[in-house]
Formats: C-alpha cells, sequence, structure tokens
C-alpha cells in the first residue's frame, strides 16, 4: 500500500488516458443519443409544420393526460411484473435443481436452460406464435381431441406476450440465483438438518434467504428487460396490444411525431431507473449487514 | 432414551463402494458413553465418508450404524439428534450468533423462554457472551468456530461429530482451542467422533485413536498404544517418526538386520516381508563397536529442543533424535554404535513394494 500510494501522484493522469477510449465510446453511443432523445422529446410537432425546435413539455402533458398512454404503460409495467413473477416461481427451483445436478447433467442442462438467449428473437417468437396460434399444434390438438370447441386465442394477448417473455428471461434469472448458490457453503444446508430442520425447512430458513441477494438481484434484470422488451411485444402484440417500446416505434415510425415518441422511451427510461434505484437500495439496505464485504 | 447394555455407538460391517472405487470398507468401530474416539488418517483414507455415514448424508452400501442400540441406517440426518461441527464452521451467514445457536431448539419447539436461557448457556460455556447479536462474518475464526460447537452442543445431541473442526484455524489458536475443546467435551461428558488427519490432534485429544488407511481400519487402541505398539508399518510411520529397516528371518532362528542378528519376538509374524519400527527418539548413540548397530553419522542437525542425526548403517539410513542436554552432539563422520531397548523395537509386516501397509 505504501509504495502505491508514494507511486499515485507521478501518474495521476494515467487511469484516465487509459480508460478514455472506453469513455470516448461511452459517451459517443450512449449518452449522446440519449441526450438527443431528451432533447428531442421537448420539440413540438403539428401535423401541418412536422417537427419544429420550439421548446416546450407539451408531449408529456398529453402522455400524463391521455388515457391511451396510460393503459400502454399500466400493460408494460404489469408484463414486465407477471413476467418477473412467474420468472422467480419458475427460475429459483430451476437453479436449485440445476446446483443439485451432478457434473454431465448439469451441462446439458445450462445448455437447455440457455436454448431461449442462442435463439434469434425473431425466431423464437415466430416459434411461440406457430405453436400456440389460432391454428397451432396445441389449438389444433386440443380441438381435435374435442377439449376446446373454439381456439384459445394467444397471439395479441397479454398472456401470450407474458409466455413468451419470461420463456427469454427467465434464464437470467436462473443464472443470477446459481451463481449465488454457488458462493453458498453446502455444508450449511447439512448443518440445518443435522439441527433437527426437515428439508423443506432447510430449504425455507437457510437456503432461501442466502440466495435471496441473486434472485433479487435476477428479479431486477428480469424486470428492466421485460419492461424495455420490443421484438417480442412487437410480435404477438402488435399493434392491438402497444407497450412503451413498440409505441415509441409506432410514433417514430407510423405517426412520425418524433418529438412525442421520444418523450415515450425518455418516461419509460426514467420510470425503469427509478425503479431500479429503489429496488437496489431496498435490497442493499435489507442485506447490507450479512452480505457485504 | 434407553441406557444401552455396551457400546453406545456401533459401526458393523460399514462399507461405501462408488462405482469399482470402495471408500469405506467394512468398517468396524465400537465407542463408549462419554468416549473420544478419532478417526485418524491421510486423506482420501475414507474417514470423511465414514463421518457422513454415521451422520446420515451418506447412505452405506452396507453395514449398519446403531446409537444407543437403534440402527440409524434408515433413519434421515434430522432425526438422528447428532451434533456436527463442520470443518467450513457452516454458520448461516443471515442469522446472528444467537439465532444460529438457537436454531437447532427452534427446530424442536423448544418454548422461547427456556431457549433463550438455553442459548445463553451454551455460549457462556464456549466463552462468547456479549457476541449474541454479532454475524458469523464479523467474528474470527476461532469465534465462528465456537460458535459451531455452541450451535452443535445446545440441542443436547445424543453424538457430537467434529469434521476436522481445527483445520482452518492458525497453529496458535487451533492449540488454544484443542484444549478447550478436550475441556468442554469432558465436562458435557458426550460421546464425540473426531474426523482429522492431523496425528498430533488427534493423540492429545482422543481417548482412542482409530487409525485408517484406503477405506480400512488398521488399528484402534488408546494414543500411547497406537504410538508404541503400532499394528502396522502405516500406523507407525503415520503417527510420529519412525524408522523401518529391512529385517529378515534367518537360518539360526533369528532375524538378521544388517550384520547384526536380533531375537525373535514371539509377537512376529510368521511369514512376508519384515521391518523393524524404530522410533528416532528411542535409539541412543555410543561409543563405535558398543550397541547393537553400527553406523556413521552423515548429519547432526540442531534445531533448539533436539538434535537429529542421519546416520548410515549397512541396514539403511537410521534418523536419531536426542534432546538438547547442552552439550556438543556427535560430529559428521564419526563412528557410532546404535543401541535400544529391545522393547521399544517392534517387528512389522510390510506390503510387496515396501510401502506402508497393513
Amino acid at each position: 500500500m505504501a509504495e502505491r500510494a508514494l507511486a499515485v501522484p507521478r501518474v495521476s493522469a494515467l487511469p484516465y488516458l487509459l480508460s478514455a477510449p472506453g469513455l470516448i465510446l461511452y459517451a459517443v453511443c450512449l449518452v449522446a443519443p440519449l441526450a438527443m432523445t431528451a432533447l428531442l422529446s421537448f420539440y413540438t410537432f403539428t401535423m401541418a409544420t412536422g417537427i419544429s425546435t420550439s421548446m416546450s413539455l407539451a408531449n408529456y402533458a398529453e402522455i400524463l393526460a391521455d388515457d391511451y398512454f396510460h393503459t400502454i404503460f399500466a400493460r408494460t409495467f404489469g408484463m414486465a411484473l407477471a413476467v418477473t413473477l412467474i420468472s422467480v416461481l419458475i427460475g429459483t427451483p430451476e437453479a436449485w435443481i440445476l446446483h443439485r445436478m451432478n457434473r454431465r447433467w448439469r451441462a446439458a442442462f445450462l445448455l437447455v436452460i440457455l436454448g431461449p438467449l442462442l435463439i434469434p428473437v425473431v425466431v423464437r417468437t415466430l416459434g411461440w406464435a406457430l405453436f400456440l396460434g389460432r391454428n397451432g399444434i396445441v389449438n389444433r390438438t386440443l380441438t381435435e381431441l374435442g377439449l376446446v370447441t373454439t381456439p384459445i386465442e394467444f397471439m395479441y394477448t397479454f398472456t401470450g406476450m407474458v409466455v413468451a417473455l419470461t420463456h427469454v428471461l427467465c434464464p437470467f434469472l436462473v443464472l443470477a440465483v446459481w451463481a449465488n448458490l454457488q458462493r453458498m457453503d453446502p455444508a450449511t444446508e447439512a448443518a440445518a438438518l443435522s439441527l433437527g430442520a426437515s428439508r423443506t425447512r432447510a430449504v425455507l430458513r437457510v437456503v432461501l434467504p442466502q440466495i435471496m441477494p441473486g434472485v433479487l438481484s435476477g428479479c431486477l434484470i428480469v424486470f428492466t428487460l421485460a419492461a424495455s422488451a420490443f421484438a417480442t411485444p412487437a410480435i404477438i402484440g402488435g399493434r392491438r396490444l402497444k407497450v412503451a417500446a413498440t409505441a415509441t416505434y409506432d410514433e417514430f415510425l407510423n405517426s412520425q411525431n418524433w418529438p412525442l415518441g421520444a418523450a415515450i422511451a425518455v418516461l419509460l427510461l426514467v420510470s425503469i431507473l427509478t425503479i431500479v434505484l429503489v429496488w437496489n437500495r431496498a435490497v442493499e439496505r435489507r442485506f447490507a449487514a450479512s452480505f457485504q464485504g | 432414551m434407553t441406557e444401552a447394555e455396551g457400546p453406545f455407538l456401533r459401526v458393523a460391517g460399514l462399507t461405501k463402494r462408488y462405482g469399482e472405487v470402495i471408500a469405506v470398507d467394512d468398517l468396524a468401530l465400537e465407542v463408549s458413553r462419554g468416549e473420544f474416539v478419532s478417526l485418524l488418517g491421510p486423506s482420501g483414507c475414507g474417514k470423511t465418508t465414514t463421518l457422513q455415514m454415521i451422520a446420515g448424508f451418506v447412505e452405506p452400501t452396507g453395514g449398519h450404524v446403531l446409537i444407543g442400540g437403534r440402527d440409524m441406517v434408515r433413519v434421515p440426518p434430522n432425526k438422528r439428534n447428532i451434533g456436527i461441527v463442520f470443518q467450513s464452521y457452516a454458520l448461516f451467514p443471515h442469522m446472528t450468533v444467537a439465532e444460529n445457536v438457537a436454531f437447532g431448539l427452534e427446530m424442536r419447539k423448544v418454548p422461547s423462554a427456556e431457549r433463550a436461557s438455553r442459548v445463553r448457556a451454551a455460549l457462556e460455556m464456549v466463552r462468547l457472551q456479549g457476541l449474541e447479536a454479532r454475524l458469523p462474518r464479523q467474528l474470527s475464526g476461532g469465534q465462528q468456530q465456537r460458535v459451531a460447537i455452541a450451535r452443535a452442543l445446545v440441542v443436547q445431541p445424543d453424538l457430537l461429530l467434529l469434521d476436522e473442526p481445527l483445520s482452518n484455524l492458525d497453529a496458535k489458536l487451533r492449540e488454544e482451542l484443542r484444549v478447550e475443546l478436550r475441556d468442554i467435551q469432558r465436562r458435557v461428558s458426550i460421546t464425540t467422533i473426531l474426523v482429522t488427519h492431523d496425528q498430533s490432534e488427534a493423540l492429545l485429544l482422543s481417548d482412542r485413536v482409530a487409525v485408517m488407511n484406503h477405506g480400512r481400519l488398521e488399528q484402534v487402541a488408546t494414543p500411547l498404544d497406537c504410538y508404541e505398539k503400532p499394528a502396522s508399518a502405516f500406523v507407525a510411520t503415520f503417527l510420529g517418526r519412525c524408522n523401518l529397516l529391512p529385517v529378515a528371518r534367518n537360518g539360526a532362528g533369528g532375524l538378521q538386520l544388517g550384520p547384526a542378528t536380533l531375537p525373535v519376538a514371539p509377537d512376529t509374524p510368521a511369514s512376508g516381508a519384515l521391518a523393524l519400527a524404530l522410533r528416532p527418539e528411542r535409539i541412543s548413540l555410543v561409543a563405535e563397536g558398543a550397541g547393537i548397530l553400527p553406523g556413521t553419522v552423515r548429519a547432526a542437525l540442531f534445531n533448539g529442543e533436539q538434535w537429529l542425526f542421519r546416520i548410515e548403517t549397512e541396514a539403511g539410513e537410521v534418523q536419531v533424535t536426542r534432546a538438547n542436554d547442552g552439550a556438543p552432539a556427535a560430529a559428521q563422520g564419526t563412528r557410532v554404535g546404535l543401541a535400544w531397548d529391545a522393547a521399544s523395537a517392534r517387528v512389522l509386516p510390510v506390503g510387496e513394494n515396501g510401502a506402508a501397509r497393513g
């Protein structure tokens, strides 16, 4: 430490120089477009004149006042919440089972779990559409077995979007929980058993609390990705069931109302950031004592 | 529980196979109530697997584990009433010291008032009063170890299993905790099995030592007997230092050791390769021509407490230690005689390749 302290003043510019390429890339590729989008959201738009650079809060006022946008935002976060909850319910046991598997099976199942992430989003979503669509395998089987008379609607439904998004986002939760499980001392579970806890009690009282940080950070990843998802809602929800991301796209490309689209995007970003920060703060406060350092 | 006649813990024919590999091979061990027995052996000798089978975490391929006369093999680990101290301590990181210790009582549905007083007593026993509200990671290794001991004992288990409990501590702390562990075990007089690869730990703590190698028990005896009367070359060399010098029966009915002829003791094995086991501290250096075996001092090493001599003889190199009494020692190159008391030497069978094997 002493040597480092002595050496620091002489090379104080070095860390900045070394990180400059990264910082420049970050500025050019992320900060600049975001700033431009934010700026754009304050411009005004009329059908007659198109975009003008006079600044106003009109776009935000419109979004906040219009029920149409309320529905879209409610749907966006409702969908994200549903995907997150289902991912937790499926992903946590999945990670636990994965953790208990022997090495060979684990490698195979890890591939199965990560599968959805390896398939391009359009292919995967169209696959779901083929599988669950009006004339899809599921509906045709059910109809032919006489279990249903009219096909179950999946396309252009909220359920459809939640199912397809859970499929692709659940792996993130599994990975977060699994990483947490690997850091856990397996002897703690054995200790709980030896002290008289049943298997269920040992999991609930000893394993689950230890993997909560993994579950919670996995939730955050899944929620953020679900709330900002575009391709899956675009294909399955289409223009009938818009979410914030697809609404933005529509304003930009169909209505040509770029400023309004930008305002939706900015509101989505701000809401997600707020949720992330509040969540993180809450998690840190709750687990700081036992899990840091 | 019923007071059983005979041994409190009885392990019979205990075997564990993993495919072709035999981890524990037909192990038999009897431990009386209140006794402290160590399972001692090198890593991979099956001692931990044995412990885990007693605890119920590993299902045996065959054999029985009886505690107080009751066969435990089909009993799940949470119904065995066994206290375990793990090598990693395995404290619950999200619970305070008090919550950790109270866990077993909570599982047994002990009322909260009694629970609190028993937790207090247990923490007092391991001298951790005042740290109830700390989290495990806020404690030193030694303190964590004590919490683990308190947590295992507070439920008043029938049996205490210690899995290399001191191996993660530094040498000085280890010595302190050894003494403390022994004191606590005596005070609560609980039947205890310690798994360790540290021979001095086993010798210091145990009433009896069970030396394991390759999944088998080589010897079960008091620490003194294990050291003084090792049953095999493996035990002789694993417990302390020991010279193993090849000997053979000669035509005249004696044992040939290099140029020397020794009388055959009545317990000498009738056939097979033999070695004379001789502790370095039991050999004395005498004048050339005297003693049993002549040799030349190849090295004389001094560590303050004692001298270590490496003596070249016709029977091979012999190590000799001598307590430092302040006098200068025999210098390198000196021709000496090696003498020992016949009672200090034992003739043991050795494997074909001379490896330590019982």
